[in-house]
Order: C-alpha cells, then structure tokens, then sequence
C-alpha cells in the first residue's frame, strides 16, 4: 500500500531534508512539496491526499489553523523547529511531530505510525469489517460491539469507550480511535469526544445530548456534526 | 485532605509524646520508693491516715492506686485516639465508635473509682458508712472521667483546627521543623524536672522549675549565639570564654533565687541546686551542639545546591535569552538540508544530533525527571559527535554497552551524563593509548551504570583540582538529596585508572497498565 503525501514548509531547505528522507521511504508517494500553504490548500480541493507534513511556524497562516481547514481530513505530521509546547496540546490531533532537525529514523518511525493508522482506516471501512472493536486496557483485551457504544472521550493519553454498562478505558489517541471505527457509523464532535451517530437523541447548537451524557460542539466540528444529523 | 502518609507521621508523633509523659510519671512515681526510706514515705504521705486513725500502707494507699489511674487513662487514651477515632468516628461509623467508646469510659470510671477507695481510704475514717465512702468516690471518679473526656475532645478539637488550617502550609517551612525541635527539648528539660517533684514540698519545686528554665535559657543562648558566632570566628578560646560567661551570668542569677528559696524552704534545696544547674549545664551544651551541627550542615547542602542551581538557571537563561530556540533549530535544520543536498552525511548527521542534545540541554535538562531513554539519547549523540572527533586515531577505544531492555524509569536528569563527560574529557589523549568503557542496564526496579576510563599522567594533576571535583560533587549531592538510601556511588581512582559505579534503585517502570 502507498501513501501519498505532500509536505508544507515556508523554507525551501526544510522542505528538502523531506525529500532526501522521503527518498528512503519506499511506501511514500510524495505528491508535492510547497513553500505556500495556499497553494497547496489549491492543490488538495482537486487531489485529496492520505499524509501532509506540516510545518507549524510560517509567516502567513500557522500549521495549527491551517489543519482545521484542510479539506479530506488528510492524517497530519507537524514539523517544528521549537514550539513543543503548542504541538503538545495539538498532539491529540496529530499522528506525530516531527523536533527539526530530524533523523532518516524518526522520519520512517512517523511514517509507519501514519501508515499503521491509514490501515487500521481501510479495515475498519470495509464492507466486510466485524461488527465489534477489541480493545486493549492494561494487560486485558476488551470485545466492545460497535452498536453499544454510546461515545469515547479523551482523557489526557487515555480515551474511554462508553458503552450503557461499562466504561473501557485504553491508551490510545484520539487518531487511533478514531481509526478503529468505521467513518460512516461514528463522528467527531469535538477535540475529545466521538460519538455514535445513531445514540444521539437530542442536538442543540452548542451540545449532543447522548444517553445520560450531554457531549459538547467543538466549534473546529460544527461542520461534521451537521452533516451527521443530516 | 491531608495525606495518609503524613497522618501516620502525626500519630506516631502523638503516641511517642504520650508514651514519652506516660513513662516519665512512672518513672516519677517509682523513683521515691527507691529513693526514699519507707517511714519517710509514710510520714509524707499517711498523715491524713493517721489523722483519721487508719492504718497506711505506702503501696496499697499510694504508689498502686496511682499507677493504675495513669494506666487507665494512657491506655484509653491509646485506644481511643488509635482506633475508636481513625477507623470508626472519623469514617462516620457513629454507632460503632459509640458501642466501642462506652466500654472504655466504663472500664476507665470503674479503675478511678476502685483506685480512689484505696487513695482515700482515710475516708472509712470520715464516713460512718462504707457506702457514703463509696459513694464519695463514685462521684469523685465520674467527675475526672468526664474531665478526662472534655480535656479529650478540646484536645481532638484543637488538633483538628490545626490541621485543617495551618498544618499542610506550617509544615513547608524550614523555621516550623526548627521551633518544633526547640520547643520539645526545652518542654522536654523542664517536664522533666517538674514531673520529677510531682507532689513534692512547694519551694523544691519552685526552684527545679527555674533549673528547668536556666536550662531552656542555656539552650537557646548556646543554639542562638554560642555556637553561630562560632561557625563566624572558628575560635575555641572565644567560644569557650562565652560559654563560660554565659553561664557564670545566669548562675549568678539561679545563686538569687536559690537564696530566695532558702527563705522559702530549706537551705540544703540551694546546694542541691547548684549540682542540678552544673550539671544540666554540661550535659544541655553538647546535646544543643550535636541538634545545631545537624541543623547547619543541612543548611549549608541546601545552600550550596540553591547556589549551584541559581548559577546554572542564570547561566541557562542567559543561553535561552542570548539564542532564539527557534531560529537556533531552524538554523540548524537548514545546515541540515544543506549537508544533505551536498551528499554529506557525515555532517549532516552530526548537525543532527547537536541538534537534539541543544534541545535537551534547553528543554528536558529543566525538567525534575525524564525518560530515562531521554538521557541514554543524549549520551548516545554525546558519544558519537566524541567520535567524530577521534576518528583516525586508532589509540583511542570507546567501547560503549549500553542495553536499553527494561530501561523504563523515570530518572532526574543530568545524573549520568557528567561522568561520561568527565571521561572525555580527562580520559582522551590524542598521543597515548586511551581507552573508555561504558555500561548500562536496567532490572525492573534498578538501573546500574558503569563507567571506565584511563587517565592521562600530565592530567592527573588537574583531576585533583577543582574541575573534575565540581561536577562528581554536584552528582554526588543531588544523588544524596533526590535519592536518599537509594543509591550506590562508588568511585575508584588509581594513577592512570577512574572508574564509576552507579546503582540507583527507581520506581518499577511504567508500563500502560492503569
């Protein structure tokens, strides 16, 4: 399986150690590489791809607002020079990021993280896909049908899988969750919840009302939660 | 809410007080019959039996009535405050504490009770009936349960108070610990005297107070001014001309209130006197050097570690001002690409790693504990940029066994990293035959780490100095302070060899289990 992928940059030389990595990497299909996030905005409504990397300080539009807006919901590697701070509190959202200078390694260990997660995608799509996840908590496996569970919710390096009787919880981030559930069936609300689209009972503008739980709109998702209850 | 841990702390503290109090009555009770004849005992303390034509026995009618009366009341005190209070009111089993309490506070009334028909048995003398002396003690007995019950709850209530709202913040102060030990030794001479004359003759007990209050005197003038002008001028003869007019001045004045207690009671109390006050004054100055030798040489690693990090963290953020992190990376990053575009790996991956160990040093280096792979990274960039510098020279060996297996913990950083620097640093010459060896692994809750390297004879000189010394001791004193009892540093040193070995005992490793 190739990943195709583009990388962002406002320096012409970053851009270049992407693409003597890049060179390495054999399951990497580099699409392009821009200097201006615009032009590449441009460049994915026409051709939608699986990876971007990006880079979170550039003159006109930071890596952090730009990944709000980017259409196909591509996975997402930050590259930064020294803003470890913002990109932690961004990390949920992240597959990883990237410290500059970095080595051919931890280029390839980011890359396969990407295309581990773009797999477990794929599977979880399929037609065919089991109806149920199985999720790891501690030592344990847990078997989760996917028509009990109610939402996730992120707490810090966990996410918990709520279901009407229980509460699993498992450490994973919200990309890997996110990953194990079919798109069409589960949607993300907000930074720190996902919710099963057919448990949603009430919606209002700012919240999901989901059994008991009341489950807030992030503003970043007002747009998928409307297409949802569509 | 307070932490179980210092809870504990604070009953062992109360249980060893009331222990300590307990002991200290026995002690005062008993010593008379040992101390004293008999007869004497019978005339001190049976004239109310023979008043009242009843016959005294020193042990039936005093020394065991009283014994069980205090055993009593420390026993239910131990009982109650240890587990009526912790495991039943304080975890709202009212009913419970209630069903368990009552049997305490009878067992307590029926021992005063039987206990006073003996102390006071004079009374079969007063009262024409055995009951109305019965009766007599009854009352008697009631009324000091109740008082022991109320000194009990004000004390609970106090205790409560103080914990709530001025323990957690009291307790980070360094002057808290330091009055606390003062405030005890001092409580401590002066109930010691004082419990000692329990009962006894008023004027004797006058004056063992005022030795008990010479002796707080000496302890705070010796802890205070004697042995701080001390540390200042290091001279024995000043300190031993101070102690000695110290205490000439406050003898002086116990002489006045001896006399003025010969008035009072007997002459021979002002000879008796002057032994006690000579001898608490030699045993209270060693015992007030020992507390403040212990105290100082706390203080001065503290300091000398508060100096150590002030220095550094100025001399950091004076790196962190000086250098934009983020143009410093990005620089770095574009004579990255430069390198690689020029096919130059070598370089390239040297700008690398620089890279990541300018970020520990700017980042994970400020942080209390780290990853322990954070801190084999950076020697692992270390090492290699050494090697490029010695590449070609086939005299050098660095050998470097570093097995990450079960390297899990959390460790301080900057712990291991100064030893390898120091075997750089004085282990490499580019003339001799130098070699360095280096070994790390991990058990499940241990991390050993060994470091060998060979020393240069024209160097030597220098290891003695000061360079090398800074940095071990730097290593040496925040192993003592981050990991007392948990560690083991040995360092051996020949003419031409150096080696380190570290064991440090760590908390299990994290694994993803909840």
């Amino acid at each position: 399986m190739k990943l195709t992928a583009i990388a962002i940059d406002d320096e012409q030389v970053a851009l270049s150690v992407i693409r003597t990595h890049a060179q390495q990497v054999d399951f990497l299909d580099m699409q392009g590489y821009f200097t201006d996030p615009f032009a590449a905005l441009v460049y994915l409504e026409k051709a939608p791809v699986d990876l971007i990397f990006l880079d979170i300080k550039m003159p006109d539009i930071s890596g952090l607002e730009l990944m709000t807006t980017l259409p196909g919901g591509p996975l997402v590697i930050f590259t930064t020079a020294y803003s470890e701070h913002a990109v932690q509190s961004f990390e949920l959202d992240a597959v990883d990021y990237l410290l500059k200078p970095f080595s051919e390694e931890r280029f390839l260990k980011s890359c396969n993280k990407a295309r581990g997660l773009l797999e477990m995608m794929e599977k979880s799509a399929r037609a065919d896909a089991p109806n149920y996840v199985m999720v790891k908590s501690g030592y344990e496996q847990y078997k989760i049908l996917l028509r009990d569970i109610l939402y996730l919710e992120s707490a810090g390096n966990y996410i918990s899988f709520v279901t009407r009787e229980k509460k699993v919880l498992s450490r994973l981030s919200m990309q890997e969750a996110l990953a194990l559930l079919p798109q069409a069936l589960f949607t993300r609300v907000h930074r720190s919840f996902i919710v099963a689209n057919e448990k949603v009972t009430r919606a209002d503008r700012s919240s999901l009302h989901v059994g008991e739980m009341v489950v807030p709109i992030g503003a970043a998702y007002a747009e998928a939660v409307s297409r949802m209850l569509k | 809410m307070l932490k179980v841990f210092s809870m504990n702390k604070i009953r062992r503290t109360e249980f060893g007080i009331a222990t300590g109090i307990f002991l200290l009555l026995l002690f005062s009770l008993l010593y008379k019959s040992v101390a004293y004849n008999v007869f004497d005992l019978q005339r001190d303390y049976g004239w109310k039996f023979s008043r009242y034509h009843q016959v005294f026995d020193y042990y039936k009618h005093y020394l065991f009535p009283l014994l069980a009366h205090i055993a009593i009341v420390y026993f239910s005190f131990v009982f109650v405050h240890g587990v009526v209070v912790p495991r039943f009111y304080e975890k709202q089993r009212y009913l419970l504490g209630g069903l368990l309490s009552f049997p305490v506070l009878l067992a307590m009334f029926i021992v005063i009770l039987v206990s006073n028909t003996w102390l006071y048995g004079y009374l079969f003398g007063v009262y024409k009936t055995v009951r109305g002396v019965h009766t007599h003690c009854a009352k008697a007995a009631f009324l000091l349960t109740f008082f022991y019950v109320v000194v009990y709850l004000i004390y609970y209530a106090g205790r409560y108070l103080f914990l709530q709202y001025a323990y957690e913040s009291l307790v980070k102060k360094p002057w808290y610990r330091q009055s606390l030990i003062d405030g005890a030794v001092i409580a401590g001479i002066i109930g010691f005297w004082v419990i000692l004359t329990r009962g006894d003759n008023r004027g004797f007990a006058m004056m063992v107070f005022c030795v008990g209050i010479f002796c707080g005197f000496m302890y705070f003038v010796a802890m205070l001014r004697l042995y701080p002008r001390f540390l200042v001028h290091r001279s024995k003869k000043i300190l031993f001309q101070e102690a000695i007019g110290f205490w000439v001045i406050s003898f002086v004045w116990m002489l006045v209130v001896a006399l003025q207690a010969r008035y009072n009671g007997g002459g021979m109390y002002a000879a008796g006197m002057v032994i006690l006050t000579l001898v608490t004054g030699v045993a209270i100055l060693p015992v007030a050097w020992w507390i403040f030798s212990a105290r100082n040489e706390r203080a001065s690693t503290l300091q000398g570690l508060r100096q150590a990090l002030t220095h550094t963290e100025t001399g950091l953020d004076f790196l962190r001002w000086q250098i934009n992190p983020h143009f410093l990376f990005n620089a770095l990053n574009t004579l990255y690409g430069t390198a690689l575009q020029e096919n130059a790996a070598a370089t390239g991956q040297g700008i690398q790693q620089l890279g990541d160990m300018m970020r520990f040093m700017l980042h994970d280096n400020t942080l209390e504990s780290i990853p322990l792979e954070k801190e084999i990274a950076y020697l692992q960039n270390y090492i290699a940029l050494q090697r490029l510098r010695t590449q070609g020279t086939p005299d050098i060996i660095i050998d470097v066994n570093i097995d990450e297996t079960l390297c899990e913990h959390n460790i301080a950083p900057m712990l291991l990293i100064p030893f390898v620097e120091n075997a750089f640093k004085y282990g490499i010459s580019q003339r001799n035959k130098s070699r360095i060896n280096l070994s790390l692994s991990c058990t499940n809750d241990k991390i050993y780490f060994d470091v060998y390297n060979s020393i240069h004879v024209n160097r030597s000189v220098e290891i003695e100095n000061e360079s090398m010394g800074i940095g071990i001791n730097n290593v040496r004193q925040r192993l003592n302070l981050l990991y007392p009892g948990r560690h083991d540093l040995n360092i051996r040193e020949t003419g031409t060899e150096f080696f380190v070995h570290l064991t440090l005992v760590v908390d299990p490793a994290k694994n993803d289990v909840l």
